[in-house]
């Protein structure tokens, strides 16, 4: 009995010097577990009625936004491709391509007369921004990420002073 | 370090001039640095597992032998005195003994094994059955322990049933334990067939290391032109199964099914090579698989090292073991003479599969995959007699075109199981291969949904030739060894074999910026 | 019989040596039909020596300025060592190569890339850094470049990078084989046609403006190595509208001309005075300037570097003379060919211009 105490015990104490980064132990972990979700995740931008989430098919939501942005096109140096921005009143859409697609690259609100949907705007207090998203990040930069997108807000003495949706592409 | 990286290729190198330079009787000291260098540069504090199991099985195996001279030794002098009761009761008490060290033994190193592998597992099922919030351990792996643990295991149980004495040096054993061509997927070896090539000296012999690195090649041309280049079809084809059902379904069977093979095949070529180059001879673990006819037949082919560790020991010691003998005997009386003999083989068969599936990996995937194995078996077991009346009936046996079937049928059926290789849960496997009934889209193999897998058409040209070549090579081995009939040939013809698989792997191989970097399947164990 | 085996091994590995170095050569791209500014960094070699002017950079440096124009309006010699997204560091290599080759009377650095602090992208790279010669400055250019998924070895056998290529390998890789054909102009990559600017693009704030420490280690290190030989070394910003230049960098350039008594000259300020028009002058809403946009800036750019540093007047040199004048004819000769393009087509088919939309 005295042994299987012993042996359990020198396994516990050795495992316990294993611990690490999980890794992915069978095919299936790694090459059936990445789920296509059709769904919208991550932080999103409300503009009007249209939900505009990062890395979505920007044509569709251009074309149901509507109005009249004004549009700046700059084309990447020596590849092709174009990036895109829309600027619309309050907020500019930026999009980048992969191969004859747009998809949305960024959301930046710009003044007050947008806010995202959880409520924060320009002007927004740090306390409100904390209560909406969390704490974590400094008292100027605050970044939020869920599943490929990135909500990043600066604030100066307190308050916002600018709103960024950021999509992670790789 | 990946067989297929730069890293390995220079480590190989350097091993291969040092292993002829060194006085021939360092050779295997050699071996043991290499093989540990080897081993740390997967994380130097996993050295301390693969040192555990050395040293505890090192020395249970020597304690064992110990108490099997010492009962030789003393039954030897008092062979007189003794009567046979004495001499059964002491032989007991030595028994006792030892088995009392391979428990130990076995309990430390199949127990570190299954904690660090199953914990995880456990833990969410726990979670999932009762709703707790348990956190997941997350223990990283050594590289290699389910291969070198039951190498060891059955080494142990081999010198508990007197087999082989044990290994005195702990350095020679250390090495067996940890050689580095086969640590990481095997095959695995048994003691008395190895040490015979691993610890002696060798001379630089040409055969050995021309047919070596012509087996290295050979395996780096099905990893990393063949495996390697499916494995971009087969990932978008899972990581998408709502859109890719039906007749997507039989392709992942289908490329699945060549590119494990040529990944795994390819790996244990790459193993045996080196190997072989070292004047060492590992096991064949692979034999043409895909031209079994049934499934018994398939996993007498089909990594056919684990299939006889499992056979030797966990089947055969439970068959005969004492609790299965009165579990017989009982449902012998209790259910008749027909069900009576099928208990210990079916149940023995059942748990070797529930634990083959338990090997592979901390998933249900796995466990399903191991049941459905069994399943079939039982199954094609049970319909036996059917199949002789049938055959009595008409003749097909043996004809080509009823051989062929019989091919076909084994590849697609075995196929199909693997399939819980590649999908998510155990759900979406079966809802998958459902589907393949379910919904008819054979269309959509010619109106150009294959191009959209990340495959261009050079590339499944490059497949389909490569596919024919391993094919080829099966056929021509079945007669005797390729690399033997190769040597027959004019030495132009020979080179510019050789010129045109390295070319290719080179040119062709799936490598490199662009290509998806992928392990070996069986990287994690 | 082992006399004979060492020899078929030894004739293996030279068939398999000689077929890999064809091979190499035929894989790696030769930018002929797309995206030639792969071929930047290669042209100089052939044009080595004899440049009183360097200007290194990224695109704002080879988009922008005409050395023909310099040498027409002054009779200055330059070359443009630039190409795109050249970071800092790649920048660098390049100053400490090309003074291998020659030592010039300015060299001018474009500070956009300062806002690059990490290796960036995979193909960019490969751009910049296959085509240069090899030495310690490509190694090390290499080594602070390369990017995660990068590897040294593939740079020192791009076999490894390209061997991808095999099946899209076309009549323009075995043509350009072992020859180029000549396309910049001293570096200058010409585009005569015209996209005016629109509209300007928006300012997103950043959550921090501070240049990185990698950046202002490698301009310190360019500041030091010209002073050693004794260049002076001119910051500029090209008047790009894109990507754009925020206040808080320009404070950060500003202070460390300062700091260091370099001339600064930020093109944006001077639009004006250049007399650039973003109606005509540039061929991308902005981006670039187009040939005469760079001609403009040139003309006023060399004005103050031969007032500055007293540069010489070469056009008095018949052997300079005749070597600038294949390199003017060439020039107008290209100039020609891409507004004939532009009559026929609408836009610079074979120049990288993009189709008008319907």
């Amino acid at each position: 009995m005295k042994k299987l105490v012993t042996v359990f015990i020198s396994m516990l104490i050795l495992v316990g010097c294993g611990g690490g980064s999980s890794n992915e132990t069978t095919a299936a972990s790694s090459s059936g577990a990445a789920s296509s979700s059709a769904a919208v995740s991550g932080y999103t931008f409300k503009a009007g009625g249209t939900v505009i989430a990062m890395n979505a098919e920007a044509q569709p939501l251009i074309e149901a936004i509507g109005g009249d942005p004004k549009y700046f096109e700059s084309a990447s140096c020596a590849f092709e491709g174009l990036d895109k921005e829309y600027t619309y009143s309050g907020f500019v859409l930026k999009t980048y391509p992969v191969e004859d697609k747009d998809y949305v690259n960024s959301v930046t609100l710009y003044d007050d007369s947008v806010s995202t949907p959880e409520g924060i705007a320009i002007g927004s207090s740090l306390e409100d921004v904390e209560s909406a998203y969390g704490a974590g990040g400094t008292s100027t930069v605050k970044e939020y990420t869920m599943d490929k997108s990135k909500l990043m807000i600066l604030l100066e003495d307190g308050s916002v002073t600018s709103i960024q949706y950021i999509a992670i592409t790789e | 370090m990946l067989f297929t990286s730069y890293s390995f290729i220079l480590f190989l190198t350097v091993m291969f001039l040092l292993y002829y330079a060194v006085p021939k009787k360092c050779q295997w000291m050699l071996l043991l640095a290499g093989s540990y260098c080897f081993y740390a540069y997967s994380g130097i504090h996993f050295l301390a597992f693969i040192l555990l199991t050395t040293v505890s099985t090192w020395y249970s195996a020597r304690r064992i032998t110990r108490i099997q001279e010492q009962q030789a030794a003393y039954l030897k002098e008092h062979k007189a005195s003794m009567d046979k009761e004495q001499k059964k009761r002491y032989k007991a008490s030595m028994k006792k003994k030892t088995k009392r060290w391979m428990l130990t033994c076995i309990l430390l190193n199949i127990g570190l094994l299954a904690v660090l592998k199953y914990t995880d597992f456990v833990i969410s099922n726990i979670n999932g059955i009762f709703h707790t919030g348990l956190t997941f351990m997350n223990f990283a792996l050594p590289l290699g322990i389910s291969f070198y643990t039951f190498q060891s295991m059955g080494y142990l149980l081999d010198v508990y049933r007197a087999k082989y004495p044990a290994q005195e040096n702990a350095a020679k054993f250390a090495l067996f334990v940890s050689f580095f061509p086969q640590v990481i997927q095997g095959p695995i070896s048994r003691y008395n067939d190895l040490s015979g090539t691993l610890y002696e000296p060798h001379s630089l012999e040409w055969r050995n290391i021309s047919y070596g690195i012509q087996r290295i090649c050979w395996g780096f041309f099905k990893k990393l032109v063949i495996a390697d280049r499916l494995l971009v079809a087969v990932k978008s084809l899972v990581s998408a199964p709502d859109e890719y059902m039906g007749v997507y379904v039989v392709l992942v069977i289908f490329f699945y099914a060549i590119e494990l093979y040529a990944d795994f095949t390819g790996g244990i070529d790459i193993t045996i090579g080196i190997a072989q180059v070292f004047g060492v001879k590992l096991a064949e673990n692979f034999e043409r698989p895909f031209f079994s006819k049934n499934i018994t037949e398939y996993w007498r082919r089909w990594h056919i090292t684990m299939g006889t560790w499992f056979k030797d020991y966990i089947f055969y010691p439970i068959s005969v073991c004492p609790w299965m003998l009165r579990l017989s005997k009982k449902s012998r009386e209790v259910f008749g003479k027909a069900i009576g003999k099928r208990v210990p083989v079916y149940l023995a068969t059942a748990i070797v599969w529930f634990t083959t599936g338990l090997w592979h990996g901390a998933s249900w995937n796995f466990i399903v995959w191991g049941m459905l194995n069994f399943l079939v078996i039982v199954i094609s077991q049970e319909l036996e007699p059917l199949y002789a009346k049938f055959h009595n009936r008409f003749h097909v046996s043996g004809k080509t075109w009823y051989n062929a079937f019989q091919i076909l049928r084994t590849f697609w059926l075995m196929g199909a199981i693997r399939i819980l290789d590649v999908y998510r849960d155990v759900p979406l496997s079966f809802r998958q291969v459902g589907s393949i009934f379910t919904t008819a889209n054979w269309n959509e193999l010619f109106n150009g949904g294959v191009m959209r897998l990340g495959l261009t058409m050079p590339d499944y040209l490059v497949l389909v030739l490569g596919a024919l070549v391993m094919l080829a090579v099966s056929l021509a081995g079945r007669s005797g060894s390729v690399r033997d009939k190769l040597a027959a040939k004019p030495v132009p013809v020979r080179y510019l074999v050789y010129y045109a698989l390295i070319l290719s792997i080179l040119v062709l191989g799936a490598y490199g910026i662009g290509y998806d970097s992928s392990q070996f399947i069986y990287n994690q164990f | 019989m082992k006399k004979k085996r060492v020899i078929a091994l030894l004739l293996l590995i030279c068939l398999l040596i000689g077929s890999l170095w064809f091979l190499q050569r035929l894989f790696m791209p030769k930018y002929v039909d797309e995206i030639f500014e792969g071929r930047l960094i290669e042209e100089y070699y052939e044009n080595a020596g004899g440049n009183d002017v360097m200007f290194i950079g990224d695109c704002e440096v080879y988009e922008n300025f005409s050395p023909i124009t310099l040498w027409e309006e002054y009779g200055i010699t330059s070359y443009i060592r630039g190409s795109s997204q050249q970071l800092i560091w790649q920048s660098y290599y390049l100053m400490e190569e090309t003074l291998q080759y020659e030592t010039p009377d300015v060299m001018v650095f474009n500070v956009l890339s300062m806002k690059f602090d990490e290796p960036q992208n995979e193909a960019y790279n490969r751009m910049t850094l296959d085509n240069m010669k090899w030495s310690m400055s490509k190694w090390n250019s290499i080594k602070a470049s390369m990017t995660e998924a990068e590897n040294a070895l593939s740079y020192l056998f791009p076999f490894l990078r390209y061997h991808s290529r095999w099946s899209d390998i076309s009549t323009e890789d075995f043509t350009y084989l072992f020859r180029q054909e000549k396309v910049f102009h001293q570096g200058y990559l010409m585009r005569v046609d015209v996209r005016p600017v629109t509209t300007y693009p928006a300012a997103t704030p950043l959550p921090d403006y501070q240049f990185g420490e990698t950046a202002y280690e490698y301009l310190d290190k360019m500041v030091a190595l010209c002073k050693e030989k004794g260049i002076p070394l001119v910051l500029i910003k090209a008047p790009s509208i894109y990507p754009y230049w925020y206040d808080e960098w320009e404070e950060q350039i500003e202070a460390y001309a300062k700091e260091h008594d370099l001339l600064y000259i930020n093109f944006l300020e001077l639009i004006d005075e250049v007399g650039i028009d973003f109606n005509t002058d540039t061929y991308d809403n902005g981006l670039h300037l187009n040939l005469s946009g760079a001609e403009k800036l040139s003309r006023y750019l060399g004005g103050i570097l031969r007032e500055t540093y007293g540069l010489t007047d070469h056009r008095s040199e018949p052997e300079t003379a005749a070597k600038w004048q294949e390199k003017v004819n060439f020039y107008y000769e290209m100039k020609a060919d891409q507004y004939r393009e532009l009559e026929e087509y609408g836009y610079l088919k074979s120049y990288g211009g993009r189709k008008p939309e319907e």
